[in-house]
This record gives C-alpha cells, structure tokens and sequence, in this order.
C-alpha cells in the first residue's frame, strides 16, 4: 500500500489535535440523546488542542406539552475519521 | 433473506417516503441493540397493475375514503369538507403470471442502543471521512448525556470546552 506524506503523518499520530464537538437534542418522552446528524445539531464545531473555547448553541427547544425541551446530549469525533476515538480527550468546565 | 429489485428499491427509498416509518420507541433499547425482521409487502391490494391495463375498467374494493381533514401528515389536500365513506375502486388489469411473487421482502434490522444511531456507527473504510459535516463516526461522550441547558428555544453556552491528548479526571 503507498501511503502520501499526510497519511504517514497521520498514522503516526494517532493523537489528533482537531475534535469535533457536536450538540443534540435529547428527548424527554424517550429520556435518551438523539444522535443528530449534522444538519439537525444545535450545533457542531471544531475544537483545537491548546485552545479551549466556549460553544454558543440554542438550548433543546419545546416541541410539544410532553417534549417541553431544555435537554441536549454531546458527541464527540476526532476531526479525522482515522485518528484516536477516545471521547474522555474533550472535556468542557460548565454550562451556562 | 431475499430481496427483489422492487423491494430493495423500496428498502432504499423508505426514507423518502413521507408517511413510511415504522414506531419502534417500544422496543426496549436501553442496554443493547435490537435485532428483528423487517417484512415488506409491495402492492398488497393490486392497486398498481403489474400486468397489461385494461381500458376504462374500474373494479370495486373493499377500502373507502376516510375523512381529509387537510392538516395531517397524510391527509394533506385542499379539501375542506369531510369525504369519508366513500368506495375506492381500483383499474382492471390482466396481471403476468406470477406478477406478486417477489412483492415480498424480509431484512434484518438492528436497531441501535439508545443514543446511538448512524452517526456513531463507523464510518465507511475508506479516506475522506473528515471534517465537521460528516454523519458518522462519533461518540457520545459518557459526561454528556442529558444534560439540562435552562432555557428551551434560548441561548446556551457550553463553556471552556478544550481538547486533550490526555484524560482529565
């Protein structure tokens, strides 16, 4: 297999530097996170090593009398599919 | 498993369907995936002609007309009165001879554990699954499950959000 200079460098660190945090909604009738894909996240952005930043999203709306919103889930990814999938790598202080 | 063109078309394009989904909020997800047979059955009551049309020959059915109220899901028309009740027919046809033997489809679906879904599945083994957009390969991050933003439809800040090569305890 003949691997460019990028993936070498890729494989060798497994460690990626680029994280992907995505926001869902949770539901309170099925009281479980609702893996959302990215055109129906609250929100998705790119977190990098070394900079930490605060994420602004729009809390879980109301949808109906039993859904009445205010819950949200997070999932994580490493920006590049290949790279380590460990989830404790991001971490977040509170939520305001 | 068997699965003709027509009914694979239909696995395929279940999705797209408006109307076309199946309740399984049921099943008891909790602690791992459910696996169960998804059955199909195309064209059950030879509405569709799968054989030659014959002209200007309507046939009756047992099915009538239910109420158009013109707001639900599947009861969207510009019909304002009430038309339950009345008889639906359906075209004559001189179906081919074993028209019907492949309008019968059964998969094995899995539904994932609660929380899970197409985005954590992983994604496909092939390069160019990066980026932000992409649909598959995440994880639900295990201090991340229902948490509580306040403020329903209001704005939410998740605050000082870094990442690590190394786990914080």
């Amino acid at each position: 297999m003949i691997y460019t200079i990028y993936q070498l460098n890729l494989k060798k660190n497994k460690f990626c530097i680029y994280k992907v945090v995505r926001v869902c909604e949770a539901s309170l009738v099925l009281d479980q996170c609702l893996a959302c894909i990215w055109n129906s996240s609250l929100v998705t952005t790119t977190i990098e090593q070394g900079n930490p930043q605060d994420i602004e999203f729009t809390c879980t709306p109301a949808r109906d009398e039993r859904e009445h919103g205010g819950k949200f889930c997070i999932y994580v990814a490493p920006f590049f599919e290949e790279m380590d999938h460990n989830t404790n790598f991001v971490t977040w202080s509170s939520v305001a | 498993m068997f699965i003709s063109k027509k009914n694979n078309f239909f696995f395929e394009n279940f999705h797209i369907i408006s109307c076309q989904w199946v309740d399984v909020s049921g099943l008891d997800t909790t602690v791992r995936p459910y696996t169960d047979q998804l059955t199909s059955i195309l064209n059950p009551d030879d509405f569709l002609c799968e054989g030659t049309p014959i002209a200007d020959t309507w046939l009756p059915t047992n099915f009538t007309t239910t109420c158009c109220p013109g707001t639900d899901c599947c009861g969207d028309t510009e019909m304002t009165k009430c038309c339950g009740g009345l008889p639906v027919e359906r075209p004559a046809c001189n179906q081919w001879k074993g028209y019907n033997k492949d309008n019968k489809a059964t998969v094995m679906v899995t539904i994932p554990k609660d929380g899970e879904g197409q985005v954590t599945a992983n994604c496909a083994p092939t390069s160019g699954n990066w980026g932000e957009q992409r649909d598959c390969g995440f994880r639900l991050h295990p201090k991340g499950k229902m948490l509580d933003c306040g403020n329903p439809g209001g704005n939410a800040v998740l605050k000082n959000v870094a990442a690590s090569t190394f786990f914080q305890v």
